[in-house]
């Protein structure tokens, strides 16, 4: 159990690293807010699961399993905010054709 | 079988107002308890100001929303259940769907040569409810690749990080799937148009 525990919060931390490759790595506000908010969104669910299956069932279990549903709720709202709030001040996503 | 259901007229009447107000407080005191675990009457006596606090916030921020929030449909008991049966289908493969694109998104991320084609797409939704049009943005922005820009009406404003999100969005796959929960009629295809000046953007 506690091998499993390891295996996913390793796996979740690993996603956390590519998140902050994809910050430094992608090209506009716009595709780093999908790195930055959502690459997370596994990386944290998998961090929490390998902690919910050290701790086993118990009321811990329960906090965490509660900060997964607050973390699902409220990161599509920050990432949809963000964009908008771009977008509504005049900034227009980066295309592949302009590079040239 | 009517499944056109009607709206009534919901508007908060005084003991409405009072009812949400208890059980929105209980309900807060309630997940305060169970985060705190301690039984303490100093914990206890915080957590009920809290919950107040909290519930007499969110009156507050939402006093002007006076929508009708509840539809009346000929057999609660039996649509309810049927909404728990279809949002519990529904919740395993949007978990699917995540962990899916996420590893998408990674690949993306980490490919040498970041093989990203951002662009900004507008459709219109089939979905007519409220309730439904929220779950779509909600679930468009929890797959990454995809992220809900901007709603107003039927129109969404979707940013897409690679031409296979893009792709994604034109199946339609996540609207057919919200639309089965609402009991909706889902559409076949869905047409995008890009979005590439500002002044398609800022009317």
């Amino acid at each position: 159990m506690s091998i499993a525990g390891d295996v996913f919060i390793v796996l979740g931390l690993a996603f956390m690293v590519i998140t902050a490759l994809g910050l430094v790595r992608l090209p506009d506000f716009f595709s780093r807010v999908h790195a930055v908010s959502k690459s997370e969104t596994l990386g944290i669910t998998l961090l929490l699961l390998g902690l919910i299956l050290h701790e086993g069932a118990t009321l811990l279990s329960l906090k965490f399993a509660l900060i997964l549903v607050f973390v699902a709720i409220a990161n599509p709202v920050g990432a949809h905010l963000l964009t908008r709030a771009a977008l509504r001040t005049g900034q227009m996503p980066w295309r592949k054709e302009e590079r040239g | 079988m009517n499944n056109e259901p009607r709206q009534v007229d919901v508007r908060p009447t005084k003991i409405r107002q009072t009812l949400r107000w208890t059980v929105q407080t209980l309900g807060l005191f309630a997940v305060w308890f169970a985060f705190s675990g301690h039984t303490e009457i100093e914990f206890l006596v915080v957590g009920a100001f809290v919950a107040v606090f909290g519930t007499a916030l969110t009156h507050w921020l939402f006093a002007g929303d006076q929508e009708p929030r509840f539809r009346h449909v000929p057999y609660p008991f039996l649509w309810f259940v049927r909404g728990f049966f279809r949002s519990s289908l529904y919740l395993p493969w949007l978990l699917w769907e995540i962990a899916l694109s996420n590893l998408h998104v990674a690949y993306l991320v980490l490919h040498p040569r970041l093989p990203v084609e951002p662009n900004l797409v507008e459709f219109e939704t089939s979905l007519r409810s409220e309730s439904a049009q929220v779950l779509l943005a909600q679930s468009i922005t929890l797959t990454p690749g995809t992220v809900t820009v901007d709603v107003s009406g039927e129109r969404f404003m979707v940013h897409c990080l690679s031409a296979k999100s893009r792709q994604g969005m034109e199946d339609g796959g996540i609207q057919r799937k919200v639309a089965g929960i609402f009991g909706e009629p889902a559409p076949d295809r869905v047409q995008l148009t890009d979005v590439v000046t500002v002044e398609q953007v800022l009317p």
